[in-house]
């Protein structure tokens, strides 16, 4: 079990920072308003 | 030529006669009861032509002892499938909801409760069944309610019953809708059930989504190098999906390529069911073990899913939890359902699928580990 929580802890602690680095996904991102709107 | 070379019938046992009935009820539950048929009518259909008397397709040169040999044996088949599986798991939800993680890890308690379980009950303690060392791994990765993991796991270790528990390991990811909802409500409260939690989460970057499956690949085969196979093809067969370029590939993994290795593989789980492998107590017990290892997890994720309970200030619905166990998505589905049964607003879906496929690279890890522990002991 210690092994599982090891790899598993690793594995979320570098996506989280990878994930930080590299932003959220286009979904969350705020779109700029059309001029004309 | 004897004179009977022609004739099955005078060479048929009882125990032929019964495996002959045991295949005829998997493509029962298979066709009429909708039981996992995409894998039960292959196996049945492979124990059927497993034991016909003379029919000679388990002998050196017949089609079933040769699949084994080159699907079974080289652990090529379960691999394959880990492609095309990792090509279907979308896992943004475990990327945006990091957390549920160790969900995922904590449900993988009920490989190492029950492989303690079959160790005591066999060679390890009371002797009551032909269990060695590493027949009791293989039996307690059922827990990891994975397939492939389940089969890889137990051919690697060369285990005798490892038809019997890739029988049980596919049974009882059939059976997680009527496994879990009672556990799930035993060892949690309404309030706990009834908490409902955001829908929305931070998105996740396609670059994020793309260096995952690598990163994956790195750290596990690094920590758990045993694992390397599994979460090797795992991973690849996402990257495929992810990469955003080869959506061919990503399609054929996941349909053409799963469907013909999971055919073969039926067939032949299916043909490895001799009756003098099969019937025996010790496959009875394995059964019985299949229930206490899918419920031990299902335990130890909702029991993990208590403490983030707490420790998040109420924030995180214990229930996602049982997620944690691979059966993907039907843990996920079980949640959504269990958790909208205390609350019709509660959707828990996203968050469980998190723990979910978190739980598939956890029981992988845990495969690993195994592999890599075993030499120790046994």
């Amino acid at each position: 079990m210690g092994i599982v929580f090891l790899t598993l802890g690793l594995l979320v602690l570098v996506m989280s920072g990878l994930n930080r680095w590299f932003g959220p996904g286009p979904q969350t991102k705020q779109t700029k308003k059309p001029r004309n709107a | 030529m004897p004179d009977n070379e022609f004739l099955g019938v005078l060479a048929l046992t009882w125990q032929a006669a019964v495996m002959l009935g045991l295949g005829g009820l998997l493509i029962y539950l298979g066709i009429a009861k909708q039981v996992e048929p995409v894998l039960l009518v292959p196996i049945g259909a492979g124990v059927i032509l497993a034991n016909i008397p003379l029919g000679g397709l388990t002998e050196p040169g017949g089609l079933l002892a040769v699949l084994r040999a080159a699907g079974i044996e080289t652990e090529l088949f379960p691999l394959l499938i880990f492609i095309g599986v990792g090509a279907m798991i979308d896992f943004g939800s475990l990327l945006e909801r990091p957390y549920t993680v160790f969900l995922g890890a904590a449900a993988q308690f009920g490989i190492f409760g029950t492989f303690f379980l079959a160790y005591f009950l066999g060679d390890g303690g009371l002797r009551l069944f032909d269990f060695s060392f590493k027949d009791a791994v293989s039996i307690g990765i059922i827990g990891s309610a994975d397939g492939p993991t389940s089969i890889y796991v137990a051919t690697v270790l060369g285990s005798k019953y490892a038809a019997s528990i890739v029988v049980a390991a596919y049974s009882y990811m059939a059976l997680v809708p009527i496994i879990q909802p009672p556990i799930m409500r035993a060892l949690t409260t309404d309030a706990e059930r009834r908490l409902t939690m955001p829908a929305r989460a931070r998105g996740v970057s396609r670059r994020t989504r793309v260096l995952f499956p690598v990163v994956t690949i790195v750290v596990v085969g690094l920590i758990a190098p045993k694992a390397t196979p599994l979460i090797g093809t795992l991973m690849f067969g996402n990257l495929l999906r992810e990469s955003g370029v080869l959506e061919r590939l990503s399609q054929a993994a996941q349909n053409e390529m799963t469907n013909i290795v999971t055919i073969l593989l039926g067939l032949t789980v299916g043909g490895m069911m001799s009756a003098a492998d099969f019937l025996r107590p010790e496959t009875i017990m394995i059964y019985v073990m299949g229930v206490v290892a899918f419920a031990a997890g299902t335990a130890a994720g909702l029991v993990f899913g208590k403490v983030m309970y707490v420790a998040s200030g109420k924030r995180i619905n214990p229930l996602i939890g049982a997620a944690g166990i691979s059966a993907f998505p039907m843990c996920a589905r079980v949640v959504q359902k269990v958790g909208l049964e205390a609350n019709p607003h509660n959707h828990l879906i996203m968050h469980a699928a998190g723990a979910n496929t978190a739980g598939q690279i956890a029981s992988v890890v845990a495969g690993g580990a195994a592999l890599a522990l075993v030499p120790f002991f046994a």
